[in-house]
């Protein structure tokens, strides 16, 4: 935490408060980092819980079909937090033989990590939690826990077809994050940093990089393999029901299997937010207030990915990736090149 | 059995190919999402059938009340399942004999409509009921009170 | 066989009878070299339910509505091949305008199977707004039959000697309105689902039925005719009234799982043609002719064959002159395409298996009987 973050007002004033009252500092930092921790949590969770709601009414709208509208009134509001309550009460079973501690750690492997990506997204112009200097390189590096995370599940879940849905998906998410680094690289060339701060404040006034040629390729680039590192259709595969192998959570039962659920959405909450932060100018923009903007660019990703998901079908394996190595990379290469071009013109 | 992408050809022509027609299929879902919903609110609304519809079995009443049914036996041999049983009559014979018991089995009805067909009296018909639920096998068997329509206003 | 200094085995994988994919209880041995299908082994028999043996011990008449749980999703065809089959044996002659009836209802159960097939193949590759899309078209052929027979799915609607009963007011008019509304949706399947980039990087080149092979191992109906082979028992050897009605027998030279796929969206659109020319050419007169109500066909064997959704349904009836069949045998297409399935899943990869077998459009009721 820094002095020069956003929420560094309110952190100042209150240390100063606590500190007039003689209590060490220490201890304001050490609740202070618990608070910030469970105020983001708290959001994200909630988010999620949105997110799983307005995917089954979305999906219900394509399909000529009304979604959830029993469970919280005409729309089913409730219906997430219904599923969610079922989850909990069912019964928690560890296959036999399965490798019992990576078979419990994997799931928080898999959703710390999404938790953890959060604290440099920008929400709105105060409401920041930790404006790193390495913000993009945090972010890579935190995005890539969560591929152990599923190769973990696969591996413990001592069954054949979990395992090997294991290992696509370690192939798919490690394809496809070459083509999403050059991506986010182009956008670090754009803005001259690494810091998330600096990106944002680079495109004010209507300087979106998505309108900065050849940043358009490169959002192009950074949307089809967020889809890939989220897991969603067309490049759901390791998830895939129904196909031969069912997945790498097959063996995981009620809360365990809702952690892996409810970290697949917050991955695509934040791949949706931080594509509106690195190319559609963040908070930015006229009249509403920046969270407004936020929340409406954010959730204009969100319905993108979702409309694609609802109308595409899977691709094959070696299909994904073929597609990740002999298309996007040389397109996310060539991208590179092309700003690193503009940047010095 | 190669993948497709190894297929020698011009890979930027079959890229721009394949982004527009994925496009398409967006129009598509698009056009669709803006198409109201046909989902009918079953239970909350009943559903309409038509009057052809194959439900629960009906006996029908004649003009004096009682079920014209006459206890002929020739839906018992028409059905194909065995469904209906137990047909029983009171002692007169021919047309003037009317049936007194008739046991008629949901679970094992295929709503064939054979019975319906062989019946020369016009005495029985597959209803509009069609929600027989019973928590026994006890349930899904109904006899003949059971079956008769009701009564018309002041008759016996 | 070995890599280098690396040994390797083959991996049997059962695609067990449990599974979204197999449409019905289907269980596949396959044996694999890492992801490549070397062999494929079916395991058939978990629907059978003695549907021959039953029809020993039913009268004619009474083992009608068996038919329909056949093939289920295309019950009429069922029912037509039996009635077929005891009609040339008892020498019983079926009045004009049941037999019209009887092209309009087998039409409408045709295109019901493929808007089945469409979505159930779309559903696997998961393009699951393509099932919805496709069974909401369905829904207004199920309120169709519903409103004409009474019943959704077996209607046991086409009787010995004719058909149930006529058409009632307002079919007419619902069912013209069906057909104009079917072929724009088709349009729409084809924006959504044939000229679609990852649908086609699924469907073509895969699952090759090579003509010869087809011919070899009895395939027929649309998974023959995806592989240029223009086959079509409503051609072949007429029944009903198809020899007045104008039709194309819809090929596809491709032999893959798009060609199998084109061939069907054609023929709905074929079956449309065919049932507009019904309606409009519908003579006046009875829908059943007169059959005695214990009947007893004279003593000989009879084969009816009709071209079912999947291909060629046939019913074998052998009389003793009793009101009960002698021997009834069902050749249903199902049955012959499985026994291809091994030739041409060889070399594919497990990835391929789904799409492959949802080309081919099996249904377990038919296969197992």
């Amino acid at each position: 935490m820094t002095a020069a973050s956003p929420t560094g007002g309110v952190y100042q004033s209150l240390m100063h408060w606590w500190q007039a009252h003689g209590l060490p500092g220490w201890i304001f930092d050490g609740i202070w980092m618990v608070v910030m921790a469970a105020v983001v949590t708290v959001v994200i969770l909630l988010s999620v819980l949105f997110l799983v709601w307005l995917e089954r009414k979305i999906s219900g709208d394509i399909q000529s079909r009304v979604g959830p509208n029993r469970v919280g009134g005409r729309f089913g509001l409730l219906q997430t937090a219904a599923d969610a309550l079922k989850l909990l009460m069912k019964e928690d079973i560890i296959p036999a033989g399965a490798d019992k501690i990576v078979f419990v750690l994997a799931p928080f492997l898999v959703f710390v990590p999404t938790l953890m990506v959060f604290l440099v997204v920008p929400f709105s112009d105060r409401w920041l939690v930790a404006d790193l200097n390495i913000g993009l390189l945090f972010v890579v590096a935190v995005s890539a826990f969560p591929v152990i995370g599923l190769f973990m599940a696969g591996w413990a879940s001592n069954n054949k077809y979990a395992m090997l849905g294991a290992m696509r998906a370690v192939a798919q998410s490690m394809s496809y994050e070459i083509p999403l680094i050059l991506a986010m690289v182009c956008v670090a060339v754009a803005a001259g940093s690494l810091k998330i701060g600096d990106i944002v404040s680079a495109q004010e006034h209507g300087r979106w990089f998505i309108l900065r040629f050849p940043l358009q390729l490169a959002f192009v680039l950074y949307f089809i393999t967020s889809m890939a590192e989220v897991n969603r259709v067309p490049f759901d595969l390791p998830e895939a029901e129904s196909e031969l192998v069912a997945g790498y959570h097959v063996e995981y039962t009620g809360m365990r299997f809702a952690l892996f659920f409810l970290a697949e959405f917050g991955h695509l909450f934040f791949v949706a937010a931080f594509c509106a932060t690195l190319f559609l100018g963040a908070w930015h923009g006229p009249v509403l207030p920046p969270v407004a903007w936020f929340i409406i660019k954010t959730y204009a990703m969100i319905l993108a990915i979702m409309w694609i998901r609802w109308t595409v079908p899977r691709l094959r394996i070696d299909q994904i990736m073929g597609f990740a190595w002999k298309l996007l990379i040389p397109a996310a290469l060539v991208t590179v090149l092309l700003t690193g071009l503009m940047s010095v013109l | 059995m190669t993948s497709q992408l190894d297929r020698k050809g011009n890979h930027f022509a079959d890229v721009v190919v394949g982004a527009w027609s994925i496009a398409r299929g967006l129009a598509v879902t698009f056009r669709n999402a803006l198409r109201p919903p046909i989902t009918e609110n079953y239970p909350a609304r009943p559903p309409k059938l038509p009057p052809a519809w194959r439900g629960k079995l009906v006996h029908k009443r004649g003009e004096d009340g009682r079920p014209r049914c006459t206890a002929c036996l020739a839906c018992l041999k028409a059905c194909p399942t065995g469904a209906i049983s137990r047909i029983g009559g009171d002692e007169k014979k021919g047309r003037e004999r009317r049936a007194t018991s008739y046991d008629w089995d949901a679970s094992r009805c295929l709503f064939c409509n054979l019975c319906v067909e062989a019946c020369p009296f016009d005495a029985i018909c597959l209803g509009q009921e069609y929600s027989m639920v019973g928590e026994s096998r006890e349930q899904s068997r109904f006899e003949l009170a059971e079956l008769l329509e009701p009564a018309e206003e002041g008759e016996p | 066989m070995s890599i280098g200094l690396t040994p390797t085995e083959h991996v049997v994988l059962n695609m067990g009878p449990q599974h979204p994919s197999t449409h019905g209880v289907l269980r596949l041995k396959l044996t694999l070299d890492g992801e490549v299908i070397l062999g494929c082994d079916p395991v058939i028999g978990y629907l059978h339910r003695g549907m021959e043996k039953i029809a020993e011990n039913r009268t004619y008449a009474q083992f009608l509505p068996y038919t329909d749980r056949i093939d289920y999703l295309s019950s009429a065809s069922n029912n037509e091949a039996f009635v077929l089959a005891v009609e040339r044996l008892a020498g019983i002659e079926v009045p004009e305008r049941a037999q019209y009836l009887r092209v309009i209802l087998l039409e409408l159960n045709r295109i019901a199977s493929h808007l089945v097939f469409v979505a159930t193949f779309a559903n696997d590759l998961a393009a699951t707004t393509a099932f919805l899309y496709a069974f909401r078209e369905r829904e207004v052929i199920m309120d169709l039959f519903e409103m004409w027979t009474g019943a959704r799915l077996t209607q046991s609607w086409i009787r010995i000697g004719g058909v149930g009963s006529d058409l009632p007011d307002g079919f007419e008019r619902k069912a013209h309105e069906f057909c104009r509304m079917l072929g724009p949706r088709l349009d729409e399947y084809d924006g959504l689902l044939t000229g679609n980039a990852i649908f086609r990087l699924r469907t073509e080149g895969v699952g090759v039925l090579p003509p010869e092979l087809g011919i070899d191992w009895a395939c027929s109906g649309p998974t023959l005719r995806g592989s240029g082979v223009a086959f079509d028992l409503r051609r072949a050897e007429p029944y009903e009234v198809y020899e007045k009605l104008g039709f194309e027998v819809v090929t596809d030279a491709a032999c893959d799982c798009m060609g199998r796929y084109r061939v069907r969206m054609e023929e709905m659109r074929q079956s449309v043609r065919i049932i507009e020319q019904c309606l409009d050419h519908l003579p006046q007169g009875e829908v059943q002719a007169k059959v005695p109500r214990a009947l007893r066909p004279p003593a000989g064997e009879a084969y009816g064959r009709v071209e079912s959704p999947r291909g060629e349904f046939g019913c074998y009836i052998v009389s003793d002159g009793g009101t009960s069949p002698l021997r009834l045998r069902l050749r249903t297409p199902s049955f012959f395409h499985m026994a291809a399935l091994p030739q041409i899943l060889r070399g594919w990869k497990i990835g391929d298996v789904i799409a492959i077998l949802g080309s081919i459009d099996i249904v377990l009721g038919e296969m197992d009987r």
